[in-house]
């Protein structure tokens, strides 16, 4: 029965909340409907002999998880299919507390110097936009899921003899098991290597992408965010990163956590923190040098200003974010010890 | 194509079944005992979404201890089944003369 529940609790998992109640009550009926009349047709003890091979029989008829979700779903033309859900619920949660994060952040940052004339500015500029940019964000991160999904359901053929395939040949016994925690997210798993992948390209590649569009003293130019401070401080980033995507392939292939691979990852974690704490506490982060400024098209007096009352107020705020990244990370690596030392014992 | 052509007619089963009312694992029995076995990953979304679509209506009903929900053919889906039945037979006919002419 533990097969069933964690089927039924495998496809709730992939419907819209509205849906799952129904569903799961549904569903569970129905199997135990079917495994009442298998048991009644062949015996009890012939019942008795095989129940969880009965039950795998019986879960591979009505599908894989996924395609069932999919089946629910009403239409085809979806943005983000049942296999992609979960983790895109999870991905737009993260984004949300993200952006709402930075700026909280830049109010409390403002507070800090509100003798400050940025104060104002910092606050009217991140509370008119709170709204704008929550809407932007989600807007990538459909996005970006849509094209995951397009790329992924374009490799699959839908015929009746594919769609019997894929029923057969999967594993009921693969199913996720309840509350287990060295279970694995593959789908999240992979986007995160993606995220890595995309990081590396953009910090290596694109270095001055990261910014925004300033005004000051009537002239408007793009500033790049990570300024030679963060760029000489990088190469650790990139031990992190590329060490993430290691792990996660690591993870996809053993299809859960072991010892070596939590070990693997609290490593990640110190790198990721060596990294940034220089970023906390040495030289400028964002640092644009008045010549680079004034190379990139700033009047000598802007890029002054920029230099004097900018950059300072925007170093802090980032230094403050990365504080705050470097709090979560050791939050995190405790609640990770605390539960490899459970595995251990 | 023959998963299309099967989608279609199974439309048309179902709301014919369920002129009386059964709850999804009776009702796929009885389909397949007159030759038309429904898998449980088609059957069950199908009878979801029409009764979104308002072809049948359902009710949660307690028997023997087990939670199930009674389905049949609203209204609305009797009328769509007329229609359904007599293009059906329409289609039968013309096919069955062009399958013999081929």
């Amino acid at each position: 029965m533990d097969l069933i529940e964690r089927y039924i609790q495998d496809v709730s998992h992939r419907l819209p909340r509205r849906l799952r109640g129904d569903v799961e009550k549904e569903l569970r009926s129905s199997l135990e409907d079917a495994l009442d009349a298998h048991a009644a047709n062949a015996g009890d003890g012939a019942e008795a002999a095989a129940p969880d091979e009965h039950v795998v029989e019986l879960l591979r008829k009505f599908g894989p998880p996924a395609q069932l979700a999919a089946s629910y779903r009403s239409g085809t033309g979806f943005l983000v299919g049942p296999e992609l859900y979960p983790a895109f619920l999870k991905t737009m949660k993260i984004v949300i507390i993200v952006i709402v994060g930075i700026v909280v952040a830049s109010v409390v940052a403002g507070a800090i110097g509100e003798d400050n004339p940025l104060f104002e500015i910092a606050k009217g500029l991140v509370l008119s936009n709170l709204f704008s940019e929550i809407v932007e964000a989600m807007g990538w991160v459909v996005l970006v899921f849509w094209i995951v999904q397009l790329v992924t359901s374009s490799s699959r053929v839908d015929t009746p003899n594919a769609t019997r395939a894929t029923s057969m040949s999967w594993d009921p016994h693969t199913l996720p098991r309840r509350d287990d925690p060295n279970r694995i997210g593959r789908t999240g798993l992979m986007v995160e290597i993606a995220i890595m992948i995309a990081l590396i390209v953009l910090f290596a590649v694109f270095p001055r992408a990261v910014g925004a569009t300033v005004s000051t003293n009537g002239e408007r130019h793009w500033v790049a965010l990570m300024g030679p401070g963060f760029l000489a401080g990088r190469g650790l980033l990139y031990v992190g990163f590329v060490g993430t995507v290691v792990l996660n392939v690591m993870l996809l292939r053993h299809n859960r956590w072991t010892i070596p691979t939590r070990v693997f990852d609290l490593a990640i974690s110190v790198i990721f923190i060596a990294a940034l704490l220089p970023m906390v506490t040495g030289g400028n982060v964002v640092a644009n040098a008045p010549a680079d400024l004034v190379a990139n098209g700033w009047s000598e007096e802007a890029a002054d200003s920029l230099s004097r009352d900018m950059f300072p107020f925007l170093d802090k705020l980032l230094r403050g974010v990365f504080a705050c990244v470097i709090v979560g990370i050791v939050w995190s690596m405790v609640t990770r010890v605390v539960t490899l030392i459970r595995r251990v014992t | 194509m023959t998963l299309e052509l099967r989608r279609g007619a199974i439309i048309l089963a179902v709301l014919s079944q369920l002129t009386k009312e059964h709850y999804g694992y009776s009702l796929r029995e009885r389909l397949s005992a007159r030759g038309l076995p429904v898998p449980e990953g088609t059957l069950y979304p199908l009878l979801r979404r029409l009764e979104s679509l308002e072809l049948l209506t359902s009710d949660w009903r307690v028997v023997a201890g087990r939670p199930r929900r009674y389905y049949r053919t609203s209204h609305a889906g009797k009328q769509l089944l007329k229609a359904m039945e007599t293009e059906w037979r329409v289609l039968v006919e013309v096919l069955n003369g062009l399958l013999e002419a081929k």
